[in-house]
C-alpha cells in the first residue's frame, strides 16, 4: 500500500497510522463543531438569530469561530507532525 | 444598471493577460516530460503550492458569487464561506497523504494502486470528467457576466474569450504555468481582499444624508427592444439615466450619524445596529413585454446577520422538514466535496512528498480561511457603500473597490477574471489528464510515450474547453451558487466515498469501488436532473411537481454511495479457505 512512483517518505507503518489516528479524531472534533452549527442554523433558527454576543449576532461570532477553528485545527496537526517526525 | 467600460480597466485587464498567457509559455518551454506537463515535475514548493491550492479554490463562485450574496442577503453568503474552508480540513486530515503516497498523476492512480484495476480507473475517469465539466460550467457563467461592464462585451463574447485563452494557457504549459499561474492570483487576490477591507474599516458605516428612498426604479422594454427607467432612456449619456445604485445606512440604533473609522468587531457591531436601505427586485410583464423594479427595502442590520435571507436558505425559517434539508444537503456537499474535487486532487502530485502536501494543505487552509474572513467585511462593506447594482449581485465586490477608486476597480475586476481563468485552467488540465491517462492508457490498454501522452491530454483539453464554451452560453442565468454546490455535491457523491472505503475498510474490494464511483456519480446527476430547481428554473415547470423533495442531492447520494461500496464488496469479497 506504500508504493508509488512518487519520492516515498521514511516513515515507519507505525508512524503512517498513528497520523491517521490523530487525523481521525481531530476531523471527528471539527465534524461535530460543523453539524452542531448548522444543526443550530437550521432548527434553532430562532434562538441563534436572537441571541447576541457583544452586540453581534451569535450567528456570526459562531460562523466567524468556525472559520479561526478550521484554521487552528490545520496548524495543531501541522505541528504534531513536525514534533512526530 | 448599463456600464461605461473604462479605459484604466482595459488597460490592466490587456496587462494581466498578456502576462499570464506570457508566463505560460515561458514555463511551457521548460516543462518537456509528461510528469513536467501533468504533475509539474514534482518540484513545486509547498509554500507555492499552498498558495496555488487558494488560486486553484478561490473561483469566480467564491470572491464574486459570495461577495455578492452577503451584499444583497448577508450572512447567508458567509454560510458559503464556512462550508467551502471546512471541506479543507477532510482533505487535510484524512486524504492528503494517502492520496499522495499512492497516486502519480490523477485521482484515478491512488484509487486504483490496491487493485491495479482498469475497471476502476475508467470509473474514476468517468466522475473526473463529469465533476470537472459540472464545475465548469458556473466558472464560464461567471467569466460571461464578468466581462460584460469590465470590457463592455456581450456574455457570449466573454465566455468564449475565457475559455480561449484557457485553452491557450493549458495546451502550452500544463500543470507547471497553471501552478503559477494560481499562486500569482491566490495571493494577488488574498492582498487585494485586505486592501479593501482595510479601506472598508477606515470608511466605517455613515447614515445616508437623504435618508431612504421611496419610490422604486421602473426598467421598462418598447417594441423595438429600447430599455427606460422611469420613462427615461436606460443608459449613460446626457439625455439618458441609468440604474441608481442602492444600498445605504438610512439610520443607526444609537443614533449617530457616522462611525469614523472602526475596527472589525466594532464594524459588525455598527452594521448589526443599522437600518439598511436594499432592493426588492419584481418582475412582470406589460403588454407582453418584461418591466423590472427595483422597489426600495429597509432592513435591520441584525436581521440580515441571521440565516435564510437568500431565497434559496429561505426553508430554514419553515416548518416543513424537506426545505431544512435541501439546506443541510448543501451543507454536507460542501463539507465533502472540497476533498473530492480533481483539479484540488491532482494538486498534490505537484510537491515532492507527503510532507510537502500536508504542510502545502495547511498553507492553503491559512490562506485560504483567512480570504473568507475578509468576504464577510467586503459583503457588508459592499452592502453599506451606496455602490450596489440592484440587478446584478454578482457586481458587489467589484463596485466597491469602485467606489474608492477607478484604479482599485480596474485591479480587483482584472484579478477576479484572472481567478475565472485559474480555475478553469485547473478543471481543464484535471479533464485534459484523466483522458489521458485514464481512458486512453487506462481502459483502451494504448501504450504512449512521453509525447504522445502529453499531444493526446493536450487534444482532449481543447475537446474539454469548447464544451466548456457551449455549457457556459447553455446556462446563461442560472444561479452559479447552485451550479457550484450540484458539483460540491457530485464530487463529494463520486469520489469521497471510494477513497475514504479504501483508506479505511479492509474489506473493501475492486468491485466495491467502482460500484461506489458510478452509484455516486448516476445517482446525484439523476436527482440533479429531476430536483424542484431544474423543474423551475431549466424546464419552466411547478417545482412541486419535481420527482424528489429537495434539490441538493449530497445528503442522500453520499452515504447510498458508501452504502453501494458496501454491499458490493460483501457480495464479492474472496473466499476464505
Amino acid at each position: 500500500m506504500h508504493t508509488s512512483a512518487n519520492q516515498v517518505d521514511e516513515e515507519s507503518d507505525e508512524v503512517i497510522q498513528r497520523r491517521q489516528r490523530i487525523g481521525l479524531r481531530l476531523l471527528l472534533f471539527f465534524t461535530l463543531a460543523y453539524a452542531g452549527f448548522i444543526g443550530l442554523c437550521t432548527f434553532a433558527y430562532t434562538w441563534i438569530s436572537e441571541t447576541r454576543l457583544s452586540g453581534i449576532p451569535l450567528t456570526v461570532a459562531c460562523g466567524v469561530g468556525l472559520i479561526l477553528l478550521s484554521i487552528a485545527v490545520a496548524m495543531v496537526y501541522g505541528v504534531w507532525n513536525r514534533r512526530a517526525r | 444598471m448599463v456600464y461605461e467600460s473604462s479605459s484604466i480597466a482595459i488597460v490592466v485587464f490587456v496587462l494581466m493577460v498578456a502576462g499570464t498567457v506570457g508566463l505560460s509559455f515561458y514555463l511551457g518551454s521548460r516543462a518537456r516530460s509528461s510528469h513536467g506537463y501533468f504533475a509539474a515535475g514534482g518540484s513545486i514548493h509547498w509554500f507555492v503550492n499552498g498558495i496555488a491550492f487558494a488560486g486553484d479554490y478561490l473561483s469566480a463562485a467564491s470572491f464574486l458569487g459570495i461577495c455578492g450574496m452577503i451584499a444583497f442577503y448577508g450572512f447567508d453568503g458567509f454560510l458559503y464561506s464556512i462550508g467551502y474552508l471546512a471541506g479543507w480540513l477532510v482533505a487535510l486530515l484524512v486524504i492528503a497523504e494517502p492520496l499522495k503516497r499512492l497516486g502519480k498523476y490523477t485521482f484515478a492512480d491512488a484509487l486504483a494502486s490496491k487493485f491495479q484495476s482498469d475497471g476502476i480507473r475508467t470509473a474514476a475517469g468517468f466522475s473526473t470528467l463529469v465533476v470537472s465539466l459540472v464545475y465548469l460550467v458556473p466558472q464560464m457563467v461567471g467569466a460571461g457576466v464578468l466581462v460584460k461592464p469590465l470590457l463592455g462585451l456581450a456574455y457570449w463574447q466573454g465566455v468564449v474569450l475565457v475559455g480561449t485563452i484557457v485553452v491557450v494557457i493549458v495546451v502550452t504549459a500544463g500543470m507547471v504555468s497553471t501552478t503559477y499561474v494560481q499562486f500569482l492570483k491566490g495571493g494577488l487576490l488574498v492582498l487585494f481582499s485586505l486592501l479593501i477591507t482595510v479601506l472598508v474599516l477606515i470608511r466605517g458605516v455613515d447614515v445616508h444624508p437623504e435618508g431612504a428612498r421611496t419610490s422604486p426604479q421602473r426598467v421598462t422594454v418598447d417594441a423595438s427592444g429600447q430599455r427606460f427607467i422611469d420613462g427615461v432612456r436606460l443608459g449613460t449619456g446626457d439625455s439618458e439615466q441609468n440604474v441608481a445604485p442602492v444600498g445605504r445606512v438610512v439610520g443607526m440604533a444609537d443614533g449617530r450619524t457616522s462611525t469614523g473609522p472602526v475596527g472589525p468587531i466594532a464594524f459588525l457591531q455598527a452594521i448589526s445596529a443599522s437600518r439598511i436601505e436594499l432592493s426588492q427586485t419584481n418582475k412582470s410583464t406589460e403588454d407582453g413585454r418584461p418591466v423590472v423594479e427595483y422597489a426600495p427595502r429597509v432592513v435591520r442590520g441584525d436581521e440580515m446577520m441571521a440565516p435564510g435571507n437568500l431565497p434559496a436558505f429561505q426553508g430554514i425559517r419553515r416548518a416543513e422538514l424537506f426545505p431544512k434539508l435541501d439546506f443541510v444537503s448543501l451543507m454536507v456537499a460542501l463539507f465533502a466535496g472540497t476533498a473530492s474535487l480533481p483539479h484540488i486532487l491532482i494538486r498534490y502530485y505537484t510537491v515532492r512528498d507527503q510532507a510537502s502536501a500536508r504542510k502545502s494543505t495547511i498553507v492553503g487552509i491559512g490562506a485560504i480561511g483567512f480570504f473568507y474572513l475578509l468576504t464577510l467585511y467586503i459583503g457588508f462593506g459592499a452592502m453599506v457603500s451606496g455602490a450596489l447594482d440592484p440587478s446584478d449581485s454578482n457586481m458587489a465586490a467589484p463596485l466597491l473597490a469602485k467606489s474608492f477608486s477607478e484604479l482599485l476597480f480596474a485591479a480587483v475586476s482584472a484579478i477576479a477574471f484572472t481567478t475565472v481563468l485559474g480555475t478553469v485552467s485547473g478543471l481543464i488540465v484535471a479533464a485534459g489528464g484523466s483522458v489521458a491517462h485514464d481512458f486512453v492508457a487506462g481502459m483502451l490498454g494504448m501504450q504512449l510515450n512521453d509525447t504522445q501522452m502529453i499531444r493526446v491530454a493536450k487534444i482532449a483539453s481543447i475537446g474539454v474547453g469548447a464544451i466548456a464554451i457551449l455549457a457556459g452560453l447553455a446556462f446563461e442565468g442560472m444561479n452559479v451558487s447552485y451550479l457550484v454546490g450540484w458539483a460540491f455535491a457530485i464530487a463529494a457523491s463520486a469520489n469521497l466515498p471510494a477513497l475514504l472505503m479504501l483508506l479505511f475498510w479492509k474489506g473493501t474490494t475492486k468491485q466495491g469501488i467502482i460500484a461506489g464511483v458510478v452509484v455516486g456519480t448516476i445517482a446525484s446527476l439523476l436527482w440533479i436532473a429531476v430536483c424542484p430547481e431544474m423543474f423551475k428554473t431549466m424546464y419552466g415547470l411547478d417545482p412541486n411537481t419535481a420527482w424528489v423533495p429537495f434539490s441538493q442531492p449530497g445528503l442522500v447520494t453520499i452515504p447510498l454511495s458508501f452504502l453501494a461500496i458496501a454491499i458490493v464488496s460483501q457480495a464479492t469479497k474472496p473466499s476464505q479457505r
